[in-house]
């Protein structure tokens, strides 16, 4: 039988950022006027992705074996708002981390970028629900300066509260209810324990569920083996939908790459390693891979496996991030002169939860079996994907990484 | 004009292997179908031909419009390596008088979308000539606004699959009768993947299939067989229930036209 012919031109798969929402320029007595488009680029810059997979591979290495998931872009808020509390030595350690530097304009930009992100995602959108934020609770005894409440709220959205840290479970019990009512209850038992002598915490989290732009027929989703190791195999519900999506098969760092768009700007990518080259992908995911990819996709007609499943991922920052050059923060060096006025105050904790959801949900009906739609030709016409071992997936718009995580366990 | 100079030559050509008249009849009973289909009659169509790969693997059908002209789906991705073969009926015998040509040039419909697959035709220049006998001649090339309204009985034929997941294509060339369907009733089935370049029929118990992609819809007009449609795409099990989806050859015609005096 002849090999399948490849006969699409090559699209790029470029989004770009969209300003659904005019952003009005606030005045701040240490802001300067920037543009959108600046502001924005510096969200998504190639250095601020790297800090991605350098936290990826982090996170990766703290768990062997296990399912990886968090929010790069939601870290990097939380960064990015601690950074306005901090003082001189401290933020730049925060911002080198970021791939940042000291200079005004981009922690501006940093600032700026994220205002307007948040702005956007405050906007209903049909077809995605997406609940993303941070919160500082800190113990009575820690005055917080006005000047930081008020640019916290401003440029970021967030929340802070005054926590009784030497009641552990009452703290708890504040961070957890003020969390799940975030989410709408999607994000219940953030903290499982607390320790008496905090005296500031920082939780960040993220659920994020959307519509696809091409639904997947529930009718054909099914049982199937998923080997989660070469000796372990499980059933679970695989999706599957036979249709037009964005390919490649990239012999460099062996994986197959699969796109799919969800309504809006934003697409998932699903990376699956070829058998047993699952550390060769990790290692090889960085910034100029990703964008190799969005540049080197082809349409190709698919029959796609994927599993429905759902994936979260619960962090400790403040263990990970001193390996990425972001620690003093976290100790007694800290210097937070920008949030506080008490000397000898750290971050105690730096909690992040994410949250993704992946279902048949669309916007456009998927063909049942007997209707969907097929060429007449008797070419092999459609590649057989099967998403049935471990595979990465990346969620993002054209410029900023919404998730990064490592499905070993659907 | 070029083109009507074409059909001077199809004329004078007529009496003896005039487009659309089979030297060979074709026999349709109301009950054939691809799917669980019906064996043509040796010959009787004549314009029909098989698209070959180097191993001899069919993939998908045409239909001659000339000696030196095949149309088939864009959606086949022919290429110069592939093979045209004319005069076929049993792709398991070894004595049929088969002629088999190669590909100089193809011209791929520049408009085709794979997402949508609008446009879907290809125009393949032989390298050398096809022999017009009994069994090989050309099928007639519609007009731009010949019309061939919802009801009409027309035929297709392939070696498509006659079930969606059967393992091979049939060796004897398939026939079906089957009627247009109106635009609004193929919306009913696929909604808006209708679009103006495309026409339907069938959903009357039979089906074009895997296979079929390329090879012809014609229907009868004025005594002679008129390209109506070019196998392209429809239900994934080939449901003989909904309509298949054609492409539009009158619609197409302008381009046609363009590409044959330009080469």
């Amino acid at each position: 039988m002849a090999a399948t012919m490849r006969f699409f031109p090559i699209l790029c798969l470029v989004l770009f950022f969209s300003h659904g929402v005019a952003s009005r320029q606030r005045s701040h007595s240490k802001e300067k006027k920037k543009s959108k488009e600046s502001s924005v680029g510096a969200v998504g810059t190639s250095r601020s992705r790297d800090f991605a997979f350098r936290l990826y591979r982090a996170l990766a290495s703290e768990a062997p074996g296990q399912n990886v998931f968090f929010s790069p872009m939601s870290v990097s808020m939380s960064l990015g708002m601690l950074s306005l509390g901090s003082g001189l030595k401290t933020k730049a350690q925060i911002l080198e981390g970021l791939g940042l530097s000291l200079q005004q304009g981009q922690e501006d930009m940093l600032h700026k970028g994220f205002q307007q992100l948040l702005q956007q995602f405050s906007q209903p959108s049909d077809g995605l629900q997406l609940s993303l934020g941070s919160a500082l609770f800190t113990d009575p005894a820690v005055h917080i300066r006005d000047h930081f409440l008020s640019a916290m709220k401003t440029l970021y959205m967030s929340d802070m509260f005054s926590t009784n840290f030497g009641n552990p479970e009452s703290a708890k019990k504040q961070i957890n209810d003020y969390v799940a009512k975030k989410t709408n209850g999607k994000i219940v038992d953030l903290i499982k324990d607390l320790d008496s002598t905090h005296v500031m915490v920082v939780v960040n989290y993220i659920f994020f569920k959307a519509k696809w732009q091409t639904a997947f027929s529930s009718t054909n989703t099914h049982k199937m083996d998923y080997h989660v190791t070469p000796k372990k195999t499980i059933q679970v519900p695989m999706m599957n939908r036979e249709d037009i999506y964005s390919y490649i098969l990239d012999q460099n760092i062996s994986c197959t790459v699969v796109g799919i768009p969800y309504q809006g700007n934003t697409f998932a990518l699903f990376i699956l390693p070829s058998e047993g080259k699952m550390k060769r992908v990790e290692d090889g995911l960085d910034e100029r891979t990703l964008r190799n990819w969005l540049k080197m996709f082809t349409k190709r007609q698919l029959d796609l496996y994927l599993p429905k499943f759902s994936i979260e991922g619960t962090y400790k920052l403040e263990k990970i991030l001193p390996k990425l050059g972001i620690q003093d923060i976290f100790t007694t060096h800290a210097d937070l002169s920008g949030l506080t006025d008490h000397t000898n105050i750290k971050l105690s904790e730096m909690v992040h939860k994410s949250m993704v959801e992946v279902d048949e949900s669309g916007t456009t009906a998927a063909a049942s079996t007997g209707i969907l739609f097929t060429l007449r030709s008797a070419r092999p016409s459609s590649l057989k994907v099967e998403f049935t071992r471990p595979f990465l997936v990346v969620i993002m718009d054209g410029t900023n990484l919404y998730f990064i995580g490592k499905v070993i366990q659907p | 004009m070029a083109f009507l100079w074409l059909v001077s030559c199809f004329a004078l050509v007529g009496a003896t292997f005039g487009c659309g008249v089979p030297t060979i009849q074709p026999v349709l009973t109301g009950l054939s179908r691809i799917v669980n289909g019906e064996d043509a009659i040796p010959g009787s169509w004549p314009w029909q031909v098989s698209l070959q790969d180097k191993t001899g693997f069919h993939f998908c059908g045409g239909s001659l419009i000339s000696e030196d002209w095949v149309v088939t789906a864009a959606h086949c991705g022919v290429k110069t390596s592939d093979v045209v073969v004319a005069g076929e009926f049993d792709q398991g015998s070894d004595e049929e008088n088969i002629q088999v040509l190669k590909i100089a040039q193809v011209f791929k419909n520049p408009k085709f979308n794979m997402f949508t697959v609008r446009n879907d035709i290809t125009l393949l220049k032989l390298a050398t000539p096809a022999q017009f006998s009994e069994t090989v001649s050309a099928v007639c090339l519609p007009n731009v606004d010949d019309d061939f309204p919802p009801g009409t009985v027309c035929a297709t034929t392939g070696w498509g699959k006659t079930k969606y997941n059967a393992l091979k294509t049939p060796e004897k060339l398939q026939q079906a009768a089957l009627p247009i369907v109106s635009e609004a009733d193929c919306k009913k089935s696929w909604g808006s993947k209708i679009t103006d370049v495309m026409t339907c029929a069938g959903a009357s118990g039979v089906s074009s299939c895997m296979g079929d992609s390329g090879g012809p819809l014609v229907c009868q007009k004025d005594g002679v067989w008129t390209l109506a449609g070019i196998v392209s795409w429809g239900s994934g099990v080939c449901s003989t229930s909904t309509p298949a989806v054609y492409s539009r050859v009158t619609a197409l015609m302008p381009w046609v036209q363009q590409i044959l005096e330009a080469n």
